[in-house]
């Protein structure tokens, strides 16, 4: 499968440039996280296996981050920006918009795999607060002076586009 | 490939030198222009599709104009009024470019030598309601003293040259011609303390670490700016990274180190991107690499990105982190400068700290000295946000009063806002009450007041924010991050949350706030690592300044800047309801029923409390009630 030939070929990358050293372990997980959307089980193993060490160690790093995700995401994630800034402007209020406009109970991804919303610690844009990011098509683009109805416009749109591109799909 | 030698560097600085001054004057002449977009993250994000710096070398291409240079540059720091736009010689500033149109505007200024615009788009007082067009002339500004931010939002960040121009890499000469221990006695004579927060002298910190025994050693510039409301170095990286990069390679000469690491966060793309590309021009042009400006040092620095934890900025766990491992910290002693990275001598210095280093060998100890207070020397960058006319960041002298920072430069509350604290420090940190404002920004004042310098978050709390629901959003925050592996850290703050959330739904009781206090005191005194060991600050210095909102949480059931969700209620004003009916259609929940043309009610049981409504109320009919507000008192207030 094409997942397995891009963990592994991610994989060697790292080790020509820099050897076999787990200094490669965090920046080969960012890359892999970055195109596939998430960290397969068997690239850890691989990782391992070519490191010599035990999977236990690259799934304690793995798990251990928040960038990283074992499960694939949604097509689209909304980041919401949980900076101090941010919340005394009301982030809470946003959360909780997505959360029950996409029938979610907590962070995590809907049942459909389309919307993943998840809190970022603070991505410093404070004067344009509550803040998210919308990450689409492996573009991010950062939304800010959102209001709970915004938000709900957004998500809204959002959905419309994702279930006119998926028609062609299904 | 050109390697710089000295002679270069002369050349290159006299050069550009007078380019820059020329960006750099203040009377408006006819002739060459500059156009300055900020290319930093906050204000391309309020842009649209197409940056600032895009739609303004569009334009100017379409007229046809010469003699305009269009630069993108870094962070111009008054993030509000973004995206900011700064016109050279003159240093006019436009405020929120945000559309084609206004930059054909500016543009079409620029032809008749008057470049002002209308008033929208320059800066207006908040106070006096003056329109200011010079930038040396407006509050913001004029109380600031520039010397890290200096060059960021001046210079274009992916031009070696123009860094030169602005007195880059002179400071690596000067050091290059020292001995290692004369720039660590250099460094240390001019009484610079670690930015990250901590405010460890950082000439002892390279001191120790080059006596100590072990080859290779290591030198890391720390940019896992973690703190939420902190972004002084993600500006620093995007808009010069060319200083850090100087400044970490005089670390590395000083301390005898070979590799360096710039480690920053996964959230930063565009900083480490810029870093990237400045190491990549250094090592063409032989500041980095082998043999750099022709001697026998060598040097090289690579970008490390983390993964998003926040522990990973306490040094030990960014080691861990390097090494490939989970994020944890160990025990110090031993310190890293004596076993760091795969066990050898490091020193890990914050961002900022190695761009006051490239400063103050370009321009010496004396100096630096002179700026600033006895014990704190120098400046700090603070990011300023929260409840304020205008924020983004600033650069004041150490010792500089709060009272400058939210009154003077940020100009205050906005206009029917009461300011009542700062919150300084991030999780670290604590809140300072407006009593205290007149204290002085340094490390021992700020403790004294129960609060950090922390890496320079301030936000700006007023009286809608609740202090309980603050420190609780900082427990949570901690909570989260907190790697698991002490106790007091890893079930003493998820046990301070529960009691927080008790209080803030209205559960708690009177005990409940001594015994927060007291495991904060214990989670404080006895955790492993700095995060658990400052993670309770927030909660303690509430409880010293604002123990009475907690006191009418617990004993009233109230929260009295209606912010904790579960002590208040939506209510439409009966007198005031016009029954327009908007409220209702934009109900998400629809918990609002009413004819049209009469009074609409909302259904507590249904409702989210997520505050549409009063959102989009016409009439100002929907209010927060608490416990205090019976239906009846408000509408009885509402016949007098």
């Amino acid at each position: 499968m094409s997942y397995e030939l891009t963990y592994k070929e991610v994989v060697k990358g790292y080790l020509e440039r820099k050897g076999r050293t787990t200094e490669i372990v965090l920046p080969v997980l960012e890359e892999i996280q970055e195109k596939l959307g998430f960290i397969p089980r068997g690239a850890i193993e691989y990782l391992a296996e070519i490191l010599r060490i035990s999977p236990s160690v690259i799934y304690s790093t793995a798990t251990f981050y928040h960038f990283f995700s074992l499960e694939p995401k949604g097509e689209i994630v909304l980041r919401v920006c949980r900076g101090t800034a941010c919340h005394v402007m009301g982030s809470s209020l946003i959360m909780g918009e997505l959360f029950s406009e996409l029938g979610l109970e907590d962070e995590g991804t809907t049942p459909d795999g389309k919307f993943t919303v998840e809190s970022v610690g603070c991505i410093g844009c404070c004067s344009t607060g509550p803040n998210m990011v919308i990450i689409k098509d492996g573009k991010e683009e950062i939304v800010g002076h959102l209001t709970p109805m915004k938000a709900r416009e957004i998500i809204r749109s959002l959905r419309k586009e994702v279930s006119e591109s998926s028609v062609g799909v299904e | 490939m050109e390697r710089y030698t000295e002679k270069d560097l002369i050349r290159i600085r006299e050069e550009y030198g007078r380019r820059l001054e020329e960006r750099k004057k203040r009377k408006i002449e006819p002739g060459k222009k500059y156009i300055l977009t900020c290319g930093g993250t906050s204000c391309l994000s309020i842009g649209g599709e197409k940056s600032t710096y895009e739609l303004f070398k569009k334009v100017v291409a379409e007229k046809g104009i010469e003699d305009v240079e269009v630069i993108n540059v870094g962070c111009m720091r008054m993030c509000s009024e973004g995206p900011l736009v700064a016109l050279y010689p003159g240093g006019v500033l436009y405020t929120r470019v945000k559309d084609e149109e206004t930059v054909r505007t500016i543009v079409d200024a620029l032809k008749e030598d008057n470049p002002y615009i209308d008033e929208d788009h320059h800066y207006k007082d908040p106070l006096t309601g003056e329109v200011i067009h010079h930038m040396w002339e407006i509050p913001f500004f004029k109380y600031q003293e520039s010397i890290i931010l200096g060059r960021v939002g001046l210079i274009d960040p992916t031009s070696i040259e123009e860094y030169i121009g602005a007195g880059g890499y002179f400071g690596l000469l000067r050091a290059l011609r020292m001995t290692p221990q004369e720039v660590i006695e250099e460094i240390y004579n001019s009484g610079l303390r670690g930015r990250g927060g901590a405010g460890f002298p950082t000439g002892l910190k390279w001191k120790f670490a080059r006596q100590a025994q072990g080859e290779p050693k290591y030198v890391i510039a720390n940019g896992d700016e973690g703190d939420p409301g902190a972004y002084m170095n993600r500006a620093e990286m995007e808009g010069d990274p060319f200083a850090l990069i100087e400044g970490l390679t005089i670390a590395g000469y000083a301390v005898g180190a070979s590799k360096g690491y710039i480690y920053t966060r996964a959230e930063y793309p565009l900083a480490a991107e810029l870093v990237e590309h400045a190491i990549q021009v250094a090592k063409e042009k032989g500041l980095l690499g082998q043999n750099i400006l022709g001697t026998d040092f060598s040097f090289d620095i690579e970008v490390f990105k983390g993964a998003g934890a926040f522990v990973c900025g306490e040094e030990t766990a960014l080691i861990a982190s390097i090494e490939g491992k989970a994020g944890r910290p160990r025990p110090r002693p031993p310190f890293p400068a004596q076993k760091g990275l795969w066990g050898r001598p490091t020193v890990i210095n914050n961002v900022e700290t190695l761009m006051n280093v490239a400063l103050i060998m370009e321009r010496g100890a004396e100096w630096f000295k002179g700026i600033g207070t006895q014990k704190s020397t120098g400046t700090k960058v603070f990011a300023l946000a929260g409840s304020l006319n205008v924020s983004g960041l600033v650069e004041v002298p150490l010792g500089t009063p709060i009272k400058v920072l939210v009154e003077d430069i940020a100009r205050g509350a906005p206009q029917g806002h009461t300011l009542k604290a700062v919150q300084m420090g991030g999780p670290s940190g604590g809140c300072v009450p407006i009593e205290h404002f007149d204290v002085g920004i340094d490390y021992e004042s700020l403790r004294s007041v129960g609060a950090i310098m922390g890496s320079g978050g301030v936000i700006a709390l007023d009286e809608s924010s609740c202090m309980v629901d603050v420190a609780k959003f900082f427990i949570e925050f901690t909570k989260n991050e907190s790697c698991g592996q002490c106790t007091p850290c890893r079930d003493g703050l998820v046990e301070m949350y529960d009691i927080l959330t008790r209080i803030t739904e209205g559960k708690g009781k009177r005990e409940d706030v001594e015994k927060l206090e007291k495991l904060a005191t214990v989670v404080k005194n006895t955790s492993l690592c700095g995060l658990g060991q400052t993670a309770p600050g927030p909660v303690l210095s509430t409880l010293t300044y604002f123990k009475d909102e907690y006191m009418e949480h617990v004993e009233n059931k109230r929260c009295p800047a209606k912010v904790c969700l579960p002590l208040i209620e939506y209510y439409i004003l009966p007198y005031a309801c016009k029954g327009c009916t908007i409220c209702a259609k934009n109900c998400p929940v629809n918990a609002i029923s009413g004819d049209p043309g009469k009074l609409h009610t909302i259904d507590p049981e249904v409702c989210i409390k997520c505050g549409t409504c009063m959102a989009v109320c016409p009439f100002d009919a929907v209010v927060k009630k608490d416990a205090y507000e019976e239906r009846g008192e408000l509408y009885e207030r509402s016949q007098h």
